[in-house]
């Protein structure tokens, strides 16, 4: 290994959800030698949920994130209903599982249009205006489309679960509240609304989705649920795990997690690093979110959704370890959760008012998963007798990704860094350095 | 005329407050039109507040480590009205529980005894991160605050009026009320017999949740969010803070509970029966502020950190 030349900082890493920092080393030529990624903070969840009962898990995890809270409430009321062993009925779980459409709205497009959408969209703007604020100066119409369709998300999960940001309702065996049919009638038109929007916008951004070759590819395993049938899930169901390769390597209930799961720490980020425990650290990288749900699944379920699908297949083939390709899945799943809300909002038994199950305090295990819009997200809880956490663990999707977050940095690094020459920042290592950690964010 | 402007600093956060910005939604543009957001690193890509001056600053989030604290003293050196901006911000928050436990045995459980972890040289994260302070501070620990919008996260609709009084020079104040006062459910009587664990029992949609036994701050708790929980049905965890003139929720809510209790002392609960039922009792009435309570110093005289937690 040559020697150590300049090591390049570059914190805080802007446009991501939490605190992030890259380093790279470069050699005494000015080469890159090694490059990180790295998350700056910790709070300590795992640490600080024990001796909390578990029926107020579900109202303290959501602090985890305040964009994807959805998701923890959610995964925390699977883990407390395992560990309670209480069934929710039907209607809770459908309300349950509106709230988490609502939620892959509002994420997904406030990660793509606010935060993603300006590198592509403002290319030859400086980094001091390339953000939202400047898209709506310059564009007030589709900015104005970007909101309702977020407010659209948020309202869904304010009419489910209380609040639109960390949601209160989920509890053991159930939801607290029924929907009332005149909330359910205003929810239908807004999701109606959504749809248009969705296929209004699709279109705008559509022709720059393809650009796969702005950033590298990456060749990792993927996980995600998938429905019975192996198309894309992100509710509930089982995990596949599959190769870069696109061949399976798992297919396994949530239960079964620490057969397949390992985190690996490393001394220089504050978030670990998960792997396919079988292959160990680091063959087992894998990644996730709406990139890994669509690799692992054989299709989707939704009309919308299935479309758009079959216009990436046409283009690549599978498995797509393009990670430009975050996005065009991110958008394809707007569409597969605008269609499932409005699946979940025609039924006939979500107004239905008995939504919860009483439930006796005891201990035992409980492990719950969902897909957060980031990725899959798994809670496991241990209780004393009392109903007490003794212990708790966390893979948030976050860490899902961070390997492959990493690594990308390092190769975008190699890529463009040469003999000490940095390139000027360009729409190209812009839209790159962002969608690499964007996937990431804030540690547990 | 210059437009005043806005920076929005992040410490210890989960982002939460900074989406609650983005919830004014159609309102939005509206707020950008009369203050000038010139720094927040979720959306934007300038690293560090704006050096000329900044009208407002929003602080948001618990102040963990060393690097935030240096980036909460530029923040208040930069601003002119410095807002603690949420309740982590206000009072720590609920990472602010990990006050309940040392640094150490924090980074033990987090890097070497969950049981994904598979870290056999027991390796703890310390190059390039900034090390972890011994406990999680409100940011009034540090600085002057102005300007207290507690919330986890603050309401949109509060975010909004906060901003018109500053822009219009006038002073902010949350209205002197505690849920309870804005809570739509019925109290009724004293009536507790027993308190209940939540979810373990159906709930009456019409009645105060604290009535019916649950535990519910709404009565220690400051108002401005409409109630929001409690009209969901689901109870009222303190997320504004203690009301004005009150130092601490717990002390404040173990005399609300005395007050709901069913008055004959032939069917009055036990006070040791009451603490039984009440398992968690820091973790639920301290839950957002436990890091600025009158508790967080008998942390360190009367109570003992231990291993797995605290023991009074």
């Amino acid at each position: 290994m040559s020697q150590k030349g300049k090591t390049i900082k570059i914190a805080p890493v802007s446009r991501v959800e939490g605190h992030g920092a890259v380093t790279i080393q470069l050699d005494q030529q000015g080469n890159v030698a090694d490059a990180h990624f790295h998350v700056m903070d910790v709070r300590g969840f795992e640490m600080f949920m024990q001796n909390r009962p578990v029926e107020e898990a579900q109202r303290i995890a959501t602090r985890m994130c305040g964009i994807c809270p959805v998701s923890h409430h959610l995964a925390s009321a699977h883990a407390a209903d395992a560990l309670y062993g209480v069934d929710p009925p039907r209607t809770a779980k459908m309300l349950r599982e509106l709230m988490h459409h609502g939620q892959m709205i509002h994420s997904h497009t406030l990660h793509f249009f606010y935060l993603a959408a300006p590198d592509l969209l403002l290319p030859n703007t400086g980094p001091e205006e390339r953000h939202v604020v400047t898209l709506l100066k310059k564009n007030p119409d589709l900015v104005g489309k970007i909101i309702r369709l977020r407010q659209v998300g948020q309202n869904l999960i304010e009419a489910t679960g209380g609040r639109a940001i960390h949601p209160v309702t989920a509890q053991p065996g159930g939801i607290s509240q029924p929907l009332s049919e005149e909330k359910r009638d205003d929810l239908l038109k807004q999701v109606n609304e959504a749809q248009s929007l969705a296929t209004e916008l699709l279109p705008v951004v559509r022709p720059l989705l393809d650009k796969v070759e702005l950033l590298d590819e990456l060749q990792t395993g993927y996980l995600g649920l998938v429905t019975p049938k192996g198309e894309l899930e992100v509710y509930q169901g089982n995990l596949r795990m599959i190769d870069s390769t696109g061949k399976k390597l798992a297919e396994f209930p949530v239960k079964d997690y620490l057969k397949y799961i390992g985190e690996h720490v490393t001394d220089y980020s504050y978030l670990k690093f998960p792997f396919y425990r079988p292959w160990g650290w680091p063959k087992g990288i894998y990644r996730v979110g709406p990139l890994g749900r669509i690799n692992v699944a054989d299709d989707m379920s939704t009309p919308l959704a299935r479309e758009e699908y079959t216009t990436i297949k046409a283009k690549f083939d599978k498995p797509w370890n393009h990670t430009f390709l975050y996005h065009w899945a991110r958008l394809t799943e707007i569409l597969n959760s605008v269609e499932k809300a409005h699946q979940l909002l025609t039924d006939s038994h979500i107004t239905d008012t008995d939504v919860t199950r009483e439930f006796t305090i005891k201990g035992g295990q409980g492990i719950g998963v969902i897909e957060a819009p980031r990725g899959t997200l798994i809670h496991h809880y241990t209780a004393n007798p009392d109903g007490i956490l003794t212990k708790v663990n966390l893979i948030v999707s976050t860490v899902g990704n961070n390997g492959g977050m990493d690594q990308g940095v390092k190769n975008m690094a190699q890529r463009h860094i040469k003999h000490g020459k940095i390139p000027h920042q360009t729409r190209q290592n812009r839209s790159t350095d962002r969608e690499q950690h964007r996937n990431g964010g804030t540690s547990l | 005329m210059t437009k005043p402007t806005l920076a929005v600093e992040t410490l210890s956060i989960c982002s939460g407050c900074e989406i609650a910005i983005l919830d004014l939604h159609q309102a939005l543009p509206g707020v950008l039109d009369a203050i000038d957001l010139k720094y927040i690193q979720v959306l934007m890509d300038f690293r560090e507040p704006p050096k000329e001056g900044v009208t407002v600053g929003f602080v948001s989030g618990g102040v963990r480590n060393e690097e935030q604290v240096e980036l909460l003293h530029k923040m208040r050196e930069r601003s002119t009205i410095l807002v603690a901006f949420g309740a982590c911000s206000a009072f720590g928050g609920i990472p602010g529980l990990a006050n309940l436990h040392t640094k150490d045995e924090l980074l033990q459980e987090v890097y070497i005894d969950t049981v994904s972890t598979v870290n056999p040289k027991g390796v703890i994260p310390h190059k390039v991160v900034p090390p972890l302070l011994e406990e999680v501070h409100p940011i009034s620990d540090f600085v002057k605050v102005d300007y207290v919008l507690p919330g986890c996260p603050p309401p949109p609709k509060l975010i909004a009026e906060l901003v018109t009084c500053l822009l219009e020079g006038k002073e902010f104040r949350l209205e002197p009320k505690t849920v309870c006062d804005q809570c739509p459910l019925i109290k009724d009587e004293k009536s507790v017999t027993n308190f209940i664990r939540w979810g373990t029992k159906k709930i009456d949609p019409e009645r105060c949740l604290l009535e019916q036994g649950f535990q519910c701050l709404g009565p220690v708790t400051q108002g401005g969010c409409e109630a929001r929980c409690p009209t969901a049905l689901a109870p009222c965890r303190g997320c504004f803070g203690p009301t004005e003139n009150v130092h601490d929720q717990a002390a404040k809510m173990i005399g609300a509970i005395g007050s709901v209790v069913v008055q004959d002392p032939t069917k009055a609960p036990a006070p040791e029966q009451i603490v039984k039922e009440i398992p968690d009792l820091i973790g639920t009435y301290l839950r957002f502020s436990l890091a600025a309570s009158t508790f967080k110093k008998a942390l360190h005289t009367n109570v003992v950190k231990t291993k797995k937690g605290v023991k009074a």
